[in-house]
């Protein structure tokens, strides 16, 4: 028999072992799943990323064949499904996503859309998607499959709006919907009814602004922000929670860097941030709650990478990530409570320019 | 570097006190049920994969303490099947109806990643493996040994990776051929 010495030794010896690969019992930090569309090669690139570190790492099998120019990526809230509204394909492409490995597959046949779908916002609940296309001057509305992911388009739909519609924006209600028409220089707002039919709000003429491009609202659905390349100015309006009309807040527009193409508002809501194209830095604005006057943080315009195109919050609104046109790189930041920014050595290189980045929870 | 000191410091005291006077076989074989705790955060995954399957070897025992063993494993999940094939210098210590072994193992891994897509079935990777790890034998006859438990550090490269796996094996050894006598210490 193994005496008590030797047992003891043996112990020690297959237990100093396993304490070698000690690191990989370990549990791993929690992450999330970042999606970037690379339009010009038709592929989405997968990654995840360390909630802790904020580290990049590629998924297997990466960057995944998609439609025909795949322009703007939407995560499901459940994090179950990715849609691209694939620009040349006039369609929608439906992704599973695979939690655990973090891939994605495509769902066939793809859903049509209109012509030239350049846009999407999906409701908070996860039960209806608006997608804009641009050539056929209208928003598509699907219901969304809970367990499926499927689309269906709903009654009615598509519904019209002025010509070319862009970016899209949709209040946390669900109940507010807001495009907007360069040509024209309008916001176009939508009523949305529970089933998802849009009932055209009186559009608003913005003469201080020539072309808007892009719009977002804040989280708590109390302010739109649009900004205007041509004028190098960001506009805010107050939203009326009732009716959906559009007061512009005191003193704005108010001036960013040159060609803001982009406009993202922290998670917190305190501050909004504007990607200059041209000047290729950040305007960062602190938003006073209770009259939503921005005010230029000390730091802006903060530097960034070359072209930046589209900002991203990580879902807890630690990281902004940029999309750089020119650097073709996906750049991480990370985010202080006064609303400065730092850059990070965390950053991926995507090969392709990015147009559009969705990221999950 | 603690553990390493205790790893060492196990080494020393078992090569110290065992003894034994049995006749050591010229071949043993061995196969059994094998868990992979296979590191696959760096391929993008959410998590460590745990992994099951088998573990065979075969080792020419030279001396009564040094083999050369010849090891393959294959571990099986719901996306990831791990396969390592790895030969490699084997050294034991044996007393009475008891050994434990330690060994050092290079070779081969072989991973498929089970992530359908339109144009594809999966991805593949082959790439270089090397390790070590040590276990514990309990003999049942002269014939047949139970190996309690077998614990290898694996390092693997593929996906132009690196991945560090850990490796726990248990089953039965067979022998076949006699040719040493056990060394007293």
């Amino acid at each position: 028999m193994l005496g008590k010495a030797n047992s003891l030794h043996v112990v020690l010896f297959l237990l100093s072992l396993t304490a070698c690969g000690g690191g990989i019992f370990s549990s791993t930090s929690s992450s999330h799943l970042a999606f970037v569309s690379l339009s010009a090669n038709n592929t989405i690139a997968a990654y995840r990323i360390d909630n802790s570190t904020g580290a990049f790492t590629a998924i297997t099998g990466s960057p995944y064949f998609a439609g025909n120019s795949p322009t703007s990526l939407l995560l499901h809230p459940s994090g179950k499904y990715l849609y691209a509204a694939n620009q040349l394909g006039n369609d929608i492409s439906l992704f599973t996503v695979d939690s655990s490995a973090g891939s994605i597959t495509e769902v066939m046949p793809r859903t049509p859309a209109g012509v030239s779908p350049v846009s999407m916002v999906m409701n908070a609940g996860g039960s209806l998607l608006f997608v804009a296309s641009a050539f056929s001057s209208n928003i598509s509305v699907y219901s969304i499959n809970a367990g499926s992911g499927a689309l269906s388009q709903i009654a009615g739909s598509p519904f019209a709006t002025y010509a070319e519609p862009g970016a899209l924006a949709l209040t946390p209600s669900g109940n507010f919907l807001y495009t907007m028409n360069s040509d024209l220089s309008s916001i176009i707002g939508f009523a949305v009814s529970s089933s998802g039919t849009l009932r055209s709000l009186p559009p608003l003429t913005l003469p201080q602004i020539q072309a808007p491009f892009a719009v977002a609202v804040d989280p708590a659905g109390k302010y739109l922000y649009v900004a205007n390349p041509a004028d190098n100015a960001l506009s805010m309006f107050s939203i009326n929670s009732s009716t959906g009309a559009l007061t512009a807040v005191p003193q704005t527009p108010i001036a960013t860097g040159t060609a803001p193409v982009a406009v993202a508002v922290q998670p917190n809501g305190q501050y909004a941030y504007v990607a200059n194209q041209v000047s290729n830095n950040l305007s960062i604005y602190s938003i006073d709650s209770a009259t939503g006057i921005p005010t230029q943080i000390s730091g802006s315009p903060f530097s960034v990478t070359s072209g930046p195109l589209f900002l991203q919050w990580d879902p807890n609104g630690d990281w902004l990530y940029v999309g750089g046109q020119s650097s073709k790189t996906i750049v991480e930041y990370s985010f202080s409570a006064d609303g400065t920014l730092t850059a990070t050595s965390e950053s991926t290189i995507t090969n392709q320019v990015p147009t559009s980045m969705a990221v999950g929870h | 570097m603690l553990v390493w000191g205790v790893f060492a410091t196990s080494i020393v005291l078992l090569g110290s006190s065992f003894a034994a006077g049995q006749q050591v076989s010229r071949w043993d074989v061995f196969g059994g049920y094998s868990y992979l705790r296979f590191d696959s955060t760096p391929l993008g995954f959410a998590s460590n994969s745990n992994l099951a399957g088998w573990n065979a070897a075969v080792a020419w025992n030279i001396t009564d303490a040094l083999s050369v063993a010849a090891d393959g494993s294959g571990h099986y999940g719901n996306q990831i099947t791990a396969y390592n094939y790895m030969i490699g210098p084997q050294y034991s210590y044996r007393w009475e109806r008891s050994r434990v072994f330690g060994r050092f193992l290079f070779g081969k891994a072989q991973n498929n990643l089970n992530i359908v897509q339109p144009t594809r079935g999966g991805f593949e990777s082959v790439g270089r493996a090397y390790g070590g790890g040590a276990g514990y034998d309990r003999d049942l006859n002269s014939r047949f040994t139970l190996r309690a438990v077998q614990v290898d550090y694996l390092r693997t490269g593929t996906f132009g990776l690196a991945q560090s796996d850990l490796r726990v094996s248990a089953g039965v050894v067979v022998h076949f051929g006699r040719s040493h006598k056990k060394r007293r210490l």
